[in-house]
């Protein structure tokens, strides 16, 4: 997101906002915007905005659902969420936004306000591919939500069938 | 230098002046802010100043996040 002054008079200073939302990423990230001036020496050049990302929960295997199923085989998978903060943030809520009715969550509290367990299943019960978050509601951090990018892919399992037919002998 | 100074008698002589075109400068003072630490999910900014020390108006015509 930017936000800038369109037009500096002679003598005058002018000011560019480059917003960045941090949801999602982690570690060291550099993000760039470039400018275009009518400066006729100077007419683009890039400003960068660089921040260290911490997330409040250390999530395991990884920070994502991926769902991958054959029809009538029902998947589930569990990550495990292990608060990184020197305080409590106690998780609530869940939301299934646009995977509701395709998916199963359960939030569970192994110990209030540090670890919890999220527990995602799929009934696989007809053939789709659906992309979505799940969002939960976090309490003791200026961030509110906690989003977990989920996947569900469901195939139809493979029909096999004969590719040619090899009459046999019979009587002998 | 002889030759400049023909061209300057020429241009006097014929009433013609010659002037600058105002140009807008556009100074950035800093291209680059670390904002520090941030809590995953929350949304940071900076802020960039820029000067026109120029004699013409400076327009910020588009600026596109990579």
């Amino acid at each position: 997101m930017v936000a800038f002054d369109q037009t500096i008079p002679p003598g005058g200073r002018g000011k560019i906002e480059l917003k960045f939302n941090t949801a999602g990423y982690k570690g060291r990230i550099r993000k760039s915007a470039v400018v275009q001036t009518n400066d006729p020496e100077r007419a683009k050049f890039d400003i960068i905005l660089r921040v260290d990302v911490k997330p409040v929960f250390l999530i395991k295997p990884w920070a994502r659902v991926a769902l991958s199923t054959s029809q009538g085989k029902p998947s589930k998978q569990v990550l495990t969420l292990t608060n990184q903060m020197e305080q409590e943030v106690e998780l609530t809520g869940l939301d299934l936004g646009t995977l509701k009715g395709f998916i199963d969550a359960e939030l569970i509290t192994v110990e209030k306000g540090r670890a919890y367990e999220l527990v995602v299943r799929t009934d696989a019960a007809v053939p789709l591919t659906k992309h979505g978050f799940l969002k939960m509601v976090m309490s003791g951090v200026p961030v509110k939500e906690l989003d977990i990018f989920t996947t569900l892919v469901v195939w139809k399992p493979p029909q096999n069938t004969p590719k040619t037919v090899i009459p046999q002998k019979s009587g002998s | 230098m002889k030759r400049f100074i023909l061209v300057a008698v020429l241009l006097a002589g014929l009433g013609l002046t010659v002037t600058a075109t105002a140009a807008p400068v556009a100074d950035l003072k800093q291209n680059s802010v670390d904002v520090g630490q941030a809590l995953q999910g929350q949304t940071v900014e900076a802020l960039f100043w820029v000067d026109n020390p120029g004699d013409a108006v400076l327009e910020i015509i588009k600026v596109s996040p990579g």
